[in-house]
């Protein structure tokens, strides 16, 4: 066996050689032959022509020595492909609408293959990764229509780490954020506060240097680790960074860090941070605060723990520890899951119904190329029959067929691999803040296998029913001048029929995922915000060390000087803007009725803004009047609410004048309400506008400021000048963010419309391929029945005759495919839910627009297609006999 | 010369086989080999040596080498590997049961069914 292979691999690779020595060897004979008969008396001519007609077919024989090394199949397959090659050349046309078909498809999805491969099933690279879990409180969705008024404590995992015995090791972070102001370009940086066991925990080794200890976690050291992109980028990848002093600057002041290590390229903890610092930073973890938990805490699940055990266990320990809160926190989740889950969720479904129609896509596509196989077989009927009679069996006449789709297949998968490049580029420009790891995915060898392969099984696919239709040659019949017998004839049409009815089902499919999907975006961007978002620039500024007076001078001369740059119309300030993901909350009572303070209290969203504010924002004041230069720090305080409080807190009367009482830091303040200003959404168009209450920064405290600037022209062209003149007032300034507020609402939306335009683009692509689908099979009716036609136009029929007539058969193909595709595309939808807004996924008109399309789109292919049918001159069909 | 008997099909090999356990030799020299051992009373169409001589090549009953022959010219050689010579002794086997076989049958006499 083994000497076969090894002898079958010499004769592929050797060819040239065996050729040669094969002729050799039997020139050899002749030769000797010769030879032997020149001694026995003849004359070399003589000699020579006897010895080659005792020999016998040269040819023959030699063809027999290929043979018997296992040549044979090689060398028909070689000659298959020339041949095939050849074919396509002939009919560049056919073969250019082909490949380019088949390399979208095929493209489309091996990008969304490697984007699935990459974001969803790609373990992650730390330690035993399968066993890690991500325990996560989940606020209820209803805290954000502010319907239930208590935030429901958080167990601190970290805190009772002991107690939970399903776990081996567990590991916490929480966010913080660090100015870099000693440098030349003074940087703002995204820092993490972790545990100690960070690196033995994921099984990260540092570039340089070490990870910090417990010990110097248990210490407070003030200890820190780089990431290597900062590592390169501020201190040029100087190896004596370790042990440097570097000075950073917080909220409550200035602190030298020494740095212990570089952490390695690519790190990252779900999030990709700069600066890595013990936990004990955290005021909350040091004073084992109970209201507060960690941003992410991961836990290691011991050898033979199910996730379902460490779910129950940590839920009891919850239920112990908050009895009254876990009892009536009303859809409280406490949240324990695969730490892959914890980073994919939000993308899982989105990508997954991408897959889907992606693949979609690819089966029309294989539809329509088998279509045009079919036809074009058609005329191909004389060609087979002539190899038939010259000894082709049957097997050998559809392996040829076969091998001419594959390399349709091959084409179109070499090409589909400069698409998939492509697309995977244009993802990555679209999605990439909201779809996490699609920065680690490259075009590599396994996206070239899955091309490979996917290329060979459409080949496959579509070339098998041509392949066998063809090959099945009744041999008199083909030859006959005008018959293709049973090539062509009504099954075979009704074959290519059904291919089409396919593809409409198909392409319901795909459209109507697309049509919802458009259908969310649209509306999404329609959302009124409550504010104008258009000409806003929006700059925030790190928090200025100091006391609260010279921060307001400060911010009061950056305001100035804002202002009175040419081309801005005004300026204003706040604290959390929309787009606003931190919430802070602010308890209040009514004064004269039961209100008490604390969970069950009344509370709404507190924001501290400067009088400017609601005119650079566009929001108007609907009753009342907003903050003016009556409002300082000496004068009694004053407060804005939104209409939505206003309505819900003093339903039937005017809340200007009245006073509520506001919890500040442990005190009661009362402040009285001023005015009534338009609901603003904060958080994005998903949800709905909260109750507000906005105070002055003359009167409250105005953390991290955020510059809103409205100005006359492009915002974007401002920002250089007033990045120059924050700096001219504080040169430390690193200005967090500095763009525009319509960029800002778009990145809210960044990721409905990425399925927009991928889903939107596909569902496109399905239409355009289903309508060729269809003006194929027209067209090649037309052609098969030009006598029918021809006799019809002698009959009398007219041109909208025929047209109706074939109108009437693409309506019914298409109502097929519509009756097939319609409940197949109901049931792939309704997993779209979670992707839509304001639409269910069976939305009826989407549905009937999907529907009308469709057909609209058909019956323009099948006009098209159908109007040659009218050019038919009846005597000349006719007389074709 | 006397009539001469075709090859049937599967001898070919039988005759290349045992011609080559003789010795190695080129093709040609297979040919004139087996002529004499079979007293050139077998008739053998001499290119249809060669498919034979490379399918049993393939199989790895013989082996293939380049050499010079006796006027010095460039020739393949063939020799039996151990495989083929296995081969040899059970062909030989089977043609000597079948050829008795065959022989008996032949003796039978109208009283002897």
């Amino acid at each position: 066996m083994l000497a076969r292979v090894r002898s079958w691999m010499n004769a592929v690779i050797r060819r040239q050689r065996l050729e040669r020595e094969l002729a050799e060897e039997l020139d050899f004979h002749l030769a000797s032959r010769a030879d032997d008969l020149i001694r026995g008396g003849l004359s070399r001519a003589e000699a020579r022509r006897q010895a080659h007609l005792e020999f016998g077919a040269g040819e023959r024989y030699k063809e027999e020595c290929r043979e018997s090394h296992g040549l044979r199949l090689v060398n028909e397959l070689r000659a298959d492909v020339l041949y095939a090659a050849r074919g396509l050349r002939r009919t560049p046309g056919f073969a250019a609408v082909v490949v380019l078909s088949l390399a979208l498809g095929i493209g489309a999805n091996s990008a969304m293959f490697s984007i699935v491969n990459g974001v969803l099933l790609r373990p992650l690279p730390y330690r035993d990764q399968e066993r890690l879990v991500v325990l996560q409180e989940r606020m209820p969705e209803s805290l954000y229509a502010m319907k239930s008024f208590r935030i429901p404590p958080v167990v601190n995992a970290l805190l009772h780490r002991d107690e939970l015995h399903s776990f081996e090791d567990m590991l916490a972070m929480d966010h913080a954020s660090y100015q870099l102001v000693d440098a030349a370009e003074p940087e703002d940086l995204q820092a993490g506060w972790v545990t100690a066991n960070m690196c033995a925990f994921l099984g990260v080794q540092p570039v340089a240097g070490r990870c910090f200890t417990a010990e110097e976690e248990a210490r407070q050291a003030p200890v820190t680790l780089l990431s290597y992109a900062l590592w390169q980028r501020q201190f040029g990848g100087d190896p004596n960074v370790v042990g440097r002093a570097v000075p950073l600057r917080a909220y409550d002041g200035d602190k030298f860090f020494t740095v212990v290590g570089v952490l390695p390229p690519q790190f990252r903890l779900v999030w990709k941070l700069e600066l890595w610092m013990p936990l004990s930073e955290s005021r909350n973890y040091r004073t084992r605060n109970a209201m507060w938990s960690p941003a992410l805490t991961i836990a290691r699940l011991k050898p033979g723990t199910g996730i379902g055990q460490a779910r129950a266990e940590f839920q009891t320990m919850q239920r112990r520890i908050f009895p009254k809160e876990y009892e009536g926190a009303g859809g409280n989740r406490i949240v324990v899951m695969p730490i892959v889950d914890f980073l994919t969720e939000s993308v899982k479904t989105g990508l997954t119904i991408l897959l889907a129609v992606v693949g979609l896509v690819l089966l029309i596509t294989c539809a329509n190329v088998s279509n045009l196989l079919l036809s074009r077989g058609a005329g191909r009927v004389r060609e087979m029959a002539v190899r038939a009679s010259l000894g082709a069996g049957r097997s050998r006449v559809c392996r040829q067929l076969l091998t001419e789709a594959l390399v349709l297949a091959a084409l179109g998968g070499a090409l589909g691999l400069v698409v998939a490049a492509w697309v995977l580029k244009g993802a990555k420009a679209l999605a990439l803040q909201r779809v996490p790891r699609l920065d680690e995915i490259h075009i590599d060898w396994t996206v070239f296998a899955f091309t490979a392969l996917v290329s060979v099984l459409c080949g496959m696919l579509f070339g098998w029913l041509p392949s066998l239709r063809l090959s099945r040659l009744d041999l008199a019949d083909a030859m006959k001048a005008g018959g293709t017998g049973a090539i062509g004839g009504r099954r075979q049409q009704r074959v290519m029929a059904s291919l089409v009815v396919f593809e409409i089902a198909l392409c319901v499919v795909a459209m109507m995922s697309a049509g919802l999907l458009i259908n969310t975006f649209v509306r999404l961007r329609e959302v009124d915000p409550g504010f104008r978002a258009d000409h806003v620039l929006v700059a925030s500024l790190n928090p200025r060390v100091g006391a609260p007076d010279s921060a307001t001078q400060s911010l009061g001369e950056v305001l100035e000087r804002v202002r009175s740059i040419p081309g801005v119309l005004t300026v204003g300030l706040s604290d959390n803007p929309p787009p606003a993901h931190v919430r802070s909350i602010q308890d209040f009572k009514r004064p004269g009725t039961l209100d008490a303070f604390g969970p069950g209290g009344p509370r709404a969203n507190s924001r501290v803004v400067s009088p400017g504010y609601f005119q650079a924002m566009g929001i108007p004041i609907l009753r009342g009047r907003a903050f003016d230069s009556r409002d300082q720090s000496d004068s009694p305080r004053v407060i804005v609410i939104s209409e939505g409080m206003a309505r819900r807190y003093w339903p039937h009367e005017d809340p200007i004048g009245k006073t509520i009482i506001l919890r500040d830091y442990r005190k009661e303040v009362t402040a009285g309400i001023a005015g009534v200003a338009r609901d603003v959404r904060q958080t994005g168009p998903r949800n709905q506008p909260d109750g507000l209450i906005y105070s002055t920064y003359s009167q409250a405290d105005l953390r991290l400021p955020t510059l809103l600037i409205r100005t006359k022209a492009d915002p974007a062209s401002m920002a250089p000048l007033v990045r120059h003149e924050i700096r001219a007032v504080d040169r430390t300034q690193t200005l967090r963010t500095l763009t525009t507020m319509d960029r800002l609402l778009a990145g809210e939306v960044a990721e409905p419309r990425l399925y927009m335009v991928l889903l939107g683009g596909y569902g496109a692509l399905a239409l355009a391929l289903t309508a060729i689908g269809v003006a194929g099979l027209v067209a090649y009716a037309v052609s098969r029945r030009t006598q029918e036609i021809g006799l019809r136009i002698s009959f009398g029929a007219s041109r909208p005759d025929l047209l109706r007539m074939f109108a009437a058969g693409s309506l019914k193909l298409v109502g097929a495919g519509l009756v097939t595709g319609i409940p197949v595309a109901l049931a792939v939808t309704r997993f779209t839910r979670s992707l839509l807004y304001e639409i269910g996924p069976a939305d009826p008109a989407t549905l009937a627009m999907v529907a009308v399309v469709l057909m609209g789109v058909s019956l323009a292919a099948c006009g098209a297609a159908a109007f040659r049918a009218t050019t038919i001159e009846p005597t000349v069909v006719l007389r074709q006999e | 010369m006397p009539k001469r008997a075709a090859v049937l099909p599967g001898t070919l090999d039988l005759l290349i086989l045992k011609s080559l356990s003789l010795g190695p030799q080129h093709g040609y020299g297979v040919l004139l080999r087996i002529g004499q051992i079979t007293e050139q009373a077998l008739l053998i169409e001499q290119g249809a040596l060669y498919p034979a001589l490379h399918r049993l090549e393939h199989q790895g009953m013989i082996q293939a080498e380049w050499g010079a022959s006796d006027n010095n010219r460039r020739a393949k050689f063939y020799r039996l590997t151990p495989a083929g010579r296995r081969r040899l002794r059970d062909e030989t086997t089977s043609w000597e049961r079948f050829a008795s076989a065959v022989a008996s049958a032949l003796r039978a006499r109208p009283e002897e069914v």
